[in-house]
């Protein structure tokens, strides 16, 4: 395998922990304002108040492929959004299109209800799984969301064009969309049918918000960082390229 | 005890990812066949993972049939189909193979699953309009760029012969604008998830244990 990815890691180990520092000692600035987790609360709420649930989706893939990394970050959403919902008697409806995650959501959103003392108010249909392949993953959430009163649409995580469907079927029944993702083929559809789209990397960055330890805060920092470096890096090779 | 709860999984998170990180990345015989070993359970634990959908998708639909309502008839539809299918495919009768390539199971999914989804991905084209027309409905700057160039874009493709200047246009679009675009959200893709990894790695964030 190419050691690119490794030696990005051990890159950005040393500027993570630099950066860990300077946010513990309050020299790292403010994180820019996120509207999708503005929205999150006020979706909670209005479930809460209404008893209608918020439909949230982990994507398509599961954990161990390559979208690994696009799962966990929707994992990682639903564990803050299952806090809020535990919290506010809220209820969530949470579909999975890969078995192997959903164990992973019941456990999240079991603990979320352990935490908050409310054990019995955990139910585990609360997360469904609808089907192994996209289209037909995104033919049963599409009837998910017609048929079924939501306050919100919460989807975070891998799609492809068949989030199309989905989208397409929340703009149409009018409820509040949150939509991350990180294939640039789908973004164009996440921008045309999303109230609050999170656009690649933003997604990534939602844990972070939510936690706001340093050390999350650190990593944001970090990524930053290696971005300027990449942008640096491509205008000298392009100078070196001109001169030669 | 809460402690122990905690920091128990966290560790062997921790431990496996980095053997397995190693073992990709590196070439030491011992830590390789571990690496080998743990990515071949996740494989099996992921098996596993299927039956334990099948489960959740009878419970889900066995309790929406059990309660009534207007949409009782689907769940009984979908919940009919996936034991038909299930009674034809699990036996293995006379000669003839079992599982997906079980002739009947074969039939079902070339002229009742292939259609379907066939169809769904030709609804795609008209929901690519809709979601167009809305989106110029927010008139916005965003709103008009898109409008513009996909206009560009498609007269670029169709007008070779009357306009062919826009053919060279819609190459450029495509070409210099787009890519560069579509690169810079795989970098930063590329950027987050091996920050993403760096975070489990690390047991910051843990969504398998408190």
């Amino acid at each position: 395998m190419e050691p690119i990815g490794l030696v990005l890691l051990l890159l950005l180990l040393p500027a993570l922990l630099f950066l860990v520092f300077r946010v513990r000692e309050g020299k790292a600035g403010e994180l820019r304002r996120l509207p999708a987790m503005e929205e999150l609360p006020r979706s909670v709420g209005d479930s809460a108040e209404t008893n209608d649930p918020i439909h949230v989706s982990v994507g398509v893939a599961g954990v161990g492929g390559a979208a690994t990394a696009e799962t966990w970050a929707g994992l990682a959403l639903l564990s803050e959004l299952a806090d809020q919902a535990a919290a506010s008697d809220a209820p969530l409806i949470v579909t999975v299109g890969d078995p192997t995650v959903l164990p992973l959501a019941q456990d999240i959103l079991r603990r979320a209800y352990a935490r908050r003392g409310r054990l019995n108010g955990y139910d585990s249909t609360q997360v469904r799984f609808i089907a192994p392949v996209p289209l037909a993953y995104a033919a049963g959430v599409t009837g998910l969301l017609q048929r079924q009163p939501l306050r919100g649409n919460v989807m975070i995580g891998a799609f492809g064009d068949e989030y199309l469907l989905m989208g397409e079927a929340g703009a149409r029944v009018g409820m509040p969309q949150i939509v991350g993702a990180a294939d640039p083929r789908t973004l164009p559809f996440v921008y045309a049918t999303a109230d609050e789209p999170l656009i690649g990397e933003e997604m990534f960055a939602l844990s972070s918000y939510a936690g706001r330890k340093p050390i999350q805060v650190a990593s944001l920092l970090a990524e930053d960082w290696a971005r300027w470096a990449v942008v640096a890096g491509i205008i000298v090779v392009a100078i070196l390229k001109i001169l030669t | 005890m809460a402690a122990l709860k905690r920091i128990v999984p966290t560790a062997i998170a921790i431990a496996v990812g980095l053997l397995v990180l190693v073992a990709v990345f590196g070439s030491i015989p011992l830590i390789d066949a571990v690496g080998t070993y743990l990515i071949d359970t996740a494989v099996i634990i992921a098996a596993f993972a299927f039956f334990l959908g099948l489960l959740n998708v009878l419970r889900v639909h066995g309790r929406k049939i059990r309660e009534g309502g207007a949409n009782r008839l689907y769940s009984f539809v979908l919940l009919a189909a996936l034991l038909l299918v299930l009674a034809l495919g699990l036996p293995s009768l006379g000669d003839q193979p079992s599982g997906p390539a079980q002739p009947a199971v074969e039939w079902i999914f070339q002229n009742i699953q292939l259609p379907v989804q066939a169809a769904l991905s030709a609804l795609l084209v008209f929901l690519m309009v809709t979601a167009g027309y809305r989106l110029v409905s927010h008139r916005n700057l965003e709103s008009v760029v898109m409008l513009v160039v996909a206009v560009l874009v498609l007269l670029g493709q169709v007008a070779v012969g009357l306009v062919p200047a826009l053919v060279g246009v819609k190459d450029w679009i495509l070409d210099v604008p787009t890519l560069a675009g579509v690169r810079g959200i795989l970098l930063g893709v590329a950027l987050g998830a091996v920050l993403t990894g760096l975070r489990l790695l690390l047991g910051v964030e843990r969504p398998y244990s408190d």
